[in-house]
């Protein structure tokens, strides 16, 4: 047993604390952290950027790229996003790699009938601004720690509704895919046959599911509680723009004004 | 002894659903207490209240001499006192569980309580070890198996260094040699001065930790408070609560 747990802790909680972010931006990105899964923290340019710069150019690179209709420019934004991909890790690059195929694969059965028929300009533009979107969002989601996240958005000042509204919708998502899922299983396992009855208990199932991811995000809040969170969060290590930062900053800045002008 | 928890006359319902009836218990430092009584005889909800997560309807609760309601609780820095003196691990590990690794979810309660990183790191180490548990520093909680995900949860109460540690039914799920491990730590904790207080089923697990049983009844209501090893011995009346 280690010394410390001898003594009787000799705790006073400060009273202000200035640097704080709420409850729900915390939250939004833990579910975050969890459904990108893996953490590995590898060491590398990209996940050294500030990441303040990272998510401020992420947002304007994201927008511009969907509503440009330049190919140059959007070009332009993907073999950047390919340069940095080239320099994550190679699990990371794994990742990011099998998403954006999916994204590909899911974008083209969409737009087959388009691309059978009438191969245009348009239908090639809108395929690669899907998978250059699913790569800045998540180049930024792997190569990103999630406390720094939490603290580059604590930064920005988001406004706390909106973080609500996706933490909440993230939140259900997530729980609810695993309770459906187990509860579909009971459901399945209580052999209820076709009839009115099966609709009528799976009306109820969805009633129950919302309850019961309710239940379960509010014991998550008391466990939070119980472990010091008061609904405010501590951000630490502030860091300084370097001059890579700065570069970075510069690179994006070209392309965004291409993205919005071009 | 001291008396740390004291609950006098103490009531809850759930929405008119009773839960708890005229519980009245002292707490004394140092001791470890089991939570014994069938399904539904409120010993969930006897912790929650002790934990300051529920609230009684009627009946006061004071904790270290300082009665504790929402009100009191509402004081962020009353609050985050309390909560750092009295842990609890709840029944179900996976909603305790919030951080994308185990190293965050350990490091999750000092950082709360403005601890500096080196001193952070130190403790997160040392739990991890205690509970045996180094090898899923860098998993992430929510992709563990139920009994992993209980010594993280375990682990996680821990590194804040509470004076109280309270557990719900901590045994669940795990198998032999985890339930013996978690004994052997209990009585460690409780050698270093530290109160426990864990609601359980297992009766037989526990004879050389405990030092008071508090049975509850099925009207939700404390049948007895006595020595453990006394309690154990009536067999008849451990059958008649039916808890064996
Ligand atoms: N969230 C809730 N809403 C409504 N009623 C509840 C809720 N939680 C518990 N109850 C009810 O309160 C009573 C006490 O429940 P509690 O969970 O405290 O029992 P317990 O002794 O912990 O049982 P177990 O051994 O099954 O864990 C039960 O009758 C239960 O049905
Ligand atoms: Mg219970």
């Amino acid at each position: 047993m280690s010394d410390w747990l001898f003594h009787t802790e000799d705790y006073t909680p400060s009273g202000s604390q200035h640097r704080y972010l709420h409850k729900s931006s915390f939250r939004l990105l833990t579910i975050l952290a969890r459904l990108k899964g893996g953490v590995i923290q590898p060491k590398g340019l990209i996940y050294q950027l500030h990441p303040t710069v990272k998510l401020l150019t992420a947002l304007p690179l994201i927008i511009g790229v969907a509503i440009s209709q330049s190919g140059m420019a959007i070009t332009a934004v993907f073999t950047l996003k390919f340069l940095e991909l080239s320099l994550l890790h190679h699990k990371h690059v794994k990742r990011i790699m099998t998403i954006g195929l999916v994204a590909l694969l899911f974008a083209t059965m969409v737009m087959l009938p388009a691309i059978l028929f009438q191969q245009n300009h348009q239908t090639f533009l809108l395929i690669g601004k899907i998978i250059t979107s699913v790569i800045i969002v998540n180049i930024l989601s792997y190569s990103t720690k999630w406390r720094q996240l939490t603290g580059a958005l604590s930064r920005l000042r988001v406004p706390n509704e909106v973080i609500l509204l996706i933490d909440i919708t993230l939140k259900y998502i997530f729980i609810l895919g695993r309770i459906a899922l187990n509860m579909f299983y009971a459901l399945q396992k209580k052999n209820i046959g076709i009839d009115k009855k099966r609709y009528n208990s799976l009306g109820s199932l969805v009633g129950i599911l919302f309850i019961k991811s309710k239940h379960h995000t509010d014991q998550t809040w008391q466990a939070m509680q119980k472990r010091g969170f008061n609904g405010i969060y501590s951000v630490r290590n502030r860091r300084r723009i370097s001059i890579s930062d700065t570069l970075y900053l510069l690179i994006c800045i070209l392309l965004i004004t291409a993205l919005f002008t071009l | 002894m001291s008396t740390l928890i004291q609950l006098e006359d103490i009531s809850y319902s759930y929405d008119n659903h009773p839960a708890l009836s005229d519980v009245n218990l002292t707490i004394e430092a140092g001791k470890a207490y089991a939570l014994i009584g069938e399904n539904g005889s409120g010993k969930s909800t006897l912790l929650k209240i002790i934990n300051g997560l529920l609230y009684p309807s009627s009946g006061t609760y004071q904790f270290m001499g300082n009665k504790i309601t929402s009100k009191t609780l509402r004081h962020k820095q009353g609050s985050r006192q309390f909560h750092q003196r009295i842990g609890f691990v709840f029944q179900n590990p996976e909603v305790q569980l919030f951080s994308p690794t185990v190293y965050e979810e350990l490091a999750f309660a000092p950082r709360q309580m403005q601890l500096d990183e080196i001193e952070v790191k130190q403790r997160v180490m040392d739990c991890l070890k205690m509970l045996n548990i180094e090898h899923l520093i860098h998993r992430e909680p929510i992709y563990l198996s139920d009994g992993e995900k209980k010594r993280v949860a375990i682990a996680s109460v821990l590194t804040a260094n509470p004076q109280v540690l309270t557990l719900d039914e901590p045994l669940n799920g795990l198998d032999p040699r985890s339930k013996r491990f978690l004994l052997q730590l209990m009585l460690k904790l409780k050698a270093a001065g530290k109160t426990i207080i864990c609601s359980t089923h297992d009766l037989n697990y526990w004879k050389s930790l405990f030092d008071v049983a508090v049975v509850m009844n099925d009207q939700k209501k404390i049948e007895k408070v006595a020595p453990y090893n006394q309690i154990i011995e009536d067999e008849a009346f451990l059958t008649q609560m039916n808890v064996m």
